[in-house]
């Protein structure tokens, strides 16, 4: 269960459904993240298509499904969005949280309205950390405090969300005092 | 009489940044009563407002106008992503040039002026001296990119939201001079979402009635607020990029230095409307004001300390006043002694 976040831009990821008078529905699941999906796929009785990014997994996936490589899928889903009928969900499962929103800005560049793009629980606490001090952006962070690599500072880890960087912000903890450091704490 | 641009002050290192008494006069004490919480602290901003306040002129140019520019200057030369506009907002960032150049030139005839020949027009800016001819709308013809060159001839910071959705997006901006956010990390976000780490005022729905308000507002009635925080020595660039270097600021406060370096913060806020492109330009003109400065007004003096001392903690934690706040307090006391 996921509670209300205090910091407003923090993601909240509502039960998602099937809307069967929709044309066109399209899955796409982050290597490992199918299984969220998969009792939403077999109640789809539309037009469907499932688009794993990565390689197969020990998942059971359904017939037809296509692979895309994380290098690729910018291009290869930004043409895909672009030609999908007005009537289209995409539904997007990660297991990483930045995974979901990279995702989300490709179909909304492509035009797709914010309601039509239905978004799961991200499944695991990992964070795309953007250091607000020298920009770097670092994938897979799960701690606070947290040693930037590009700047070496010790950041603390927001829960201050932007969609554009599919990221969270990292600020300096010690900047007022070097010896204040908080103990590592694992993040939500 | 208007207060003249003196010569070049700083805003780091030496901070040699003063107030002249006519500075201090017109200095927009932001509390109209003895305690502080978050409203929807919005007016008209009905121009020209009252003669030699900040409110005159949509731009309001002071003494300070050749430091801030300078000091703009050196926040960009260090960090260009401090200013940048989404490519749909390149009508928006025209719409900012106009306004200014319009307004600018005849609020403040002796020192800009602006000729048109249909879209060929001059803008002469004698402070900075600046003398360009460009084709209006056609970027290629500025030496520098529309928002850049604009935004660094105004005093405090720009930034052009892009209305749609029935929300507001912070798609384009040059922020050198914020009270601790990001322009690179908040590029993009909506009202409520760049609103985020506020405290207290989402649960008081005062983003949702603001957002209701601001989406409202029709070309030519600008609206104003007036926001505050504090800040140690006349630093202007009190970014979250530059936060490692001012950090430690705020613990140098001592019971003899604390007047002399603490500063009160104040932003005038403006929205106005942009005509062709739909967005809302978003100035916010900062004013510091030192303690010293700010006591010599009684009134201030007294209302300061009751502020202070009524400050909700989630504030005082908010704004970064942690460590020097209970000093601040007792410092403040001797103007108020009834209190």
């Amino acid at each position: 269960m996921q509670t209300v976040p205090t910091i407003k831009s923090r993601p909240v990821y509502s039960p998602v459904e099937i809307d069967q008078a929709v044309q066109q529905h399209l899955f796409i699941a982050e290597e490992g993240a199918f299984p969220t999906l998969s009792d939403l796929y077999q109640d789809c009785e539309g037009e469907k298509s499932c688009w794993i990014v990565g390689q197969e997994s020990a998942d059971k996936l359904p017939k037809g499904c296509h692979f895309i490589d994380a290098q690729s899928f910018e291009e290869a889903f930004g043409e895909l969005f672009a030609k999908l009928p007005i009537s289209s969900n995409l539904y997007i499962a990660g297991i990483r949280e930045a995974f979901v929103w990279d995702i989300h800005k490709l179909a909304i560049q492509a035009g797709l309205a914010p309601e039509q793009i239905k978004k799961l629980q991200p499944l695991s606490n990992e964070r795309r950390l953007f250091c607000t001090h020298c920009y770097t952006l670092t994938e897979g962070v799960t701690y606070t405090p947290f040693e930037c690599p590009g700047c070496k500072r010790l950041l603390l880890v927001r829960d201050h969300f932007s969609r554009l960087h599919s990221a969270y912000v990292g600020v300096q903890i010690n900047a007022e005092d070097p010896n204040d450091i908080p103990p590592k704490e694992e993040l939500s | 009489m208007r207060v003249a641009p003196k010569p070049i002050q700083t805003f780091r290192d030496d901070f040699t940044y003063t107030n002249s008494d006519d500075a201090i006069k017109r200095f927009p004490f932001p509390f109209p009563e003895d305690e502080y919480m978050y409203s929807v602290n919005i007016e008209p901003h009905a121009l020209p407002g009252p003669e030699g306040t900040v409110y005159e002129h949509l731009f309001d140019i002071d003494e300070h106008y050749l430091s801030e520019m300078a000091e703009r200057k050196i926040v960009l030369e260090e960090n260009p992503q401090r200013c940048l506009a989404m490519p749909h907002m390149d009508l928006a960032c025209w719409d900012f040039i106009d306004r200014a150049m319009t307004t600018m030139s005849q609020d403040y005839p002796e020192y800009f002026s602006l000729q048109k020949d249909g879209d060929l027009w001059t803008w002469e800016n004698r402070l900075l001296g600046i003398h360009d001819t460009f084709t209006f709308g056609d970027s290629d013809t500025l030496p520098q990119p529309a928002l850049e060159y604009m935004g660094c001839q105004v005093q405090g910071d720009i930034a052009i939201l892009d209305q749609r959705e029935n929300d507001l997006f912070l798609d384009a901006g040059i922020v050198t001079c914020p009270a601790d956010w990001s322009l690179a990390f908040d590029a993009g976000m909506s009202f409520s979402e760049w609103h985020g780490p506020v405290p207290l005022a989402h649960e008081a729905g005062i983003f949702e009635r603001a957002l209701k308000y601001l989406t409202a507002i029709p070309v030519g009635r600008p609206v104003r607020r007036l926001n505050w925080t504090l800040t140690i020595n006349a630093r202007m660039d009190t970014s979250p990029e530059t936060y490692p270097n001012w950090g430690t600021d705020r613990d140098s406060i001592t019971p003899e230095n604390i007047g002399a370096k603490v500063y009160l913060r104040v932003e005038l806020q403006v929205l106005d409307r942009m005509p062709r492109s739909n967005g809302l330009l978003f100035s916010i003109r900062t004013y510091l004001i030192s303690m010293n400065d700010l006591v010599t007004n009684p009134e201030w003096a007294k209302r300061m300390h009751r502020i202070m001392k009524t400050l909700p903690p989630e504030l005082v934690e908010y704004k970064g006043l942690s460590r020097y706040h209970p000093m601040l307090i007792k410092w403040l006391k001797q103007f108020d002694l009834e209190n």
